[in-house]
């Protein structure tokens, strides 16, 4: 599982790659934004909550690049295995018999479940170290799947305070559409390239490089009064929402080199993509500070945000002037 | 033949990685406040990682290593040096670090250290790593299939250089527990270079 992504977009992009082969990374791509959404909306954030938007992220994945990523709850579940599927589930690891926070620490997250060998039984492929994979009772899995996951400041300060209820999310792709994106990737960059630069901004939140630049600025301003633990916790998931997003950005911009065979694209996604490091020791150091935090970690988060950031615009120039030259 | 200097890290140490049984709720490598098991690291005594011996040093009240935060370590008079060991351990994965060497001479060796994550699961047994039987959890309890442990790395140079300070750079989430220096030992034509790595 890429350290950069949620459990939710790597659990994605397994069953994106059982349904369309390699290109299946890429397919989840087709987004490049920022969402901050409003402070009062920040307290819901979980592990794998996708990146927000003015669109929701997965109409906008499927609109662009056929994968369709349906979500469910409750029960229609067991139908949908039953069925031969596979999905990615939300769950409580305080249930699951064979994770070291079994009955200890309550934390949420996502693994994969596919039918299992015996009835009643489900099959559990769970990539978070240490990695497992192995039957499971569908009745102890359905327990992992309602629960308050209430908070707890001591054994899970970061991914605990948000209930889970049974949410549960299947993958399809539409070859048609997946076929032709080859041949219109380049309307499709420049497709997000707007999105990220003209941004935008609603009820919910704002969008686009502008309110990544707020969403600093805030991290600068909270990291120097001394942060609450609320904002750490919400800024360390937001970060990591829009990372899961980026990784997968960078899946996108590498097929589209390889589609249009621009050696240049491919060296700026290249460099995009270790340039995500900064996002991801921000995101780290925010976390850590959850357990104490020093005056020292001020300027050095606010040192990989800013790098992050020209980062940013250096891909949005790049796809500028890609646009502007009529590339390929 | 290679000889080794451990250098002191007294005055520097600022963070806690290590707790015993009747205190693990005291622990904090993490958000999560995870612990390396105190009696599985010799404290005050030496232990040899990746073929390359440390000491480390006696727990300092409340600290027991180094969260490099740019810090300066003053290097006590030794013969001149061809390289640096660092036994260290990142949190959150694998993680990197600027370390500038100055010698006495004036010169200045920019290096780049790299500490492996912390976490190794059960079963794995790395030559370059001290990995302890269990990690400690806050709740007071510990478990097996995840296991803490000390990396070495090595950066080794050409020229011997009379080593006066080593300049850590910033990055919270790599941790240095002690630091040895490695020297061609007295009579040596030359360090036999096969015989080290990180």
């Amino acid at each position: 599982m890429p350290r950069t992504a949620g459990s939710l977009l790597a659990n994605l992009e397994v069953l994106a790659r059982g349904a369309a082969g390699p290109a299946g990374a890429a397919l989840l791509g087709a987004r490049w934004s920022f969402a901050l959404p409003r402070p009062a909306l920040r307290e819901s954030l979980t592990e794998f909550s996708p990146p927000g938007g003015p669109a929701p992220f997965f109409a906008a994945l499927e609109a662009r690049t056929g994968v369709r990523v349906t979500e469910g709850r409750g029960g229609a579940l067991h139908g949908h295995l039953a069925s031969g599927g596979a999905v990615v589930v939300a769950v409580d690891v305080f249930h699951l018999p064979y994770r070291p926070a079994f009955g200890r620490v309550h934390s949420s997250r996502t693994v994969r479940v596919r039918p299992g060998p015996a009835p009643g039984q489900v099959w559990v492929d769970d990539d978070w170290p240490p990695v497992r994979s192995g039957p499971l009772d569908a009745a102890v899995l359905d327990r992992a799947r309602a629960s308050p996951v209430p908070r707890d400041e001591v054994r899970e300060p970061l991914f605990a305070g948000t209930p889970v209820a049974g949410e549960w999310w299947a993958v399809e792709v539409d070859g048609e559409v997946c076929a032709a994106l080859p041949a219109r990737v380049d309307a499709l960059l420049d497709e997000l390239r707007r999105e990220a630069v003209e941004g935008g901004e609603d009820d919910a939140g704002r969008y686009g490089l502008a309110a990544f630049a707020a969403f600093r600025a805030e991290v600068d301003s909270a990291l120097t009064t001394g942060p609450g633990r609320t904002f750490l916790r919400t800024a360390s998931l937001l970060l990591r929402a829009e990372l899961g997003s980026r990784v997968y950005l960078c899946a996108l911009l590498a097929a589209a080199a390889r589609w249009t065979g621009c050696a240049a694209l491919a060296r700026e996604a290249a460099a995009y993509h270790r340039t995500l490091r900064e996002m991801e020791v921000a995101r780290d150091v925010l976390a850590k500070s959850l357990a104490g935090f020093r005056p020292e970690y001020a300027p050095f988060v606010s040192g990989c945000l800013a790098r992050a950031g020209a980062a940013e615009q250096r891909l949005a120039e790049t796809l500028a002037r890609r646009a502007r030259a009529g590339t390929p | 033949m290679i000889a080794h200097t451990p250098v002191p890290l007294d005055g520097l140490r600022n963070a806690r990685a290590a707790t015993r049984d009747a205190d693990r709720h005291r622990g904090g490598v993490n958000a999560w406040g995870n612990s390396f098991p105190a009696e599985e690291l010799p404290f005050g005594a030496a232990l040899r990682v990746g073929g390359i011996p440390f000491v480390l040093p006696p727990v300092d009240g409340e600290h027991d290593h180094v969260e490099t935060l740019g810090q300066a370590i003053r290097i006590p008079p030794a013969s001149p040096s061809l390289g640096v060991a660092l036994l260290c351990f990142g949190e959150m994965g694998d993680q990197a670090l600027g370390v500038d060497l100055y010698g006495h001479g004036g010169e200045h060796l920019p290096l780049v250290a790299r500490a492996k994550g912390w976490l190794v699961p059960r079963g794995e047994a790395p030559a370059d790593a001290h990995v302890c039987s269990h990690l400690h959890y806050p709740g007071g309890y510990e478990l097996d299939p995840l296991r803490p442990a000390l990396w070495c790395s090595a950066s080794r140079w050409e020229a011997p250089v009379a080593a006066a300070l080593l300049r850590l750079g910033i990055n919270p989430l790599f941790h240095l527990v002690a630091v040895t220096l490695l020297h061609a030992a007295p009579g040596a034509a030359e360090a036999p270079r096969a015989a080290h790595g990180g």
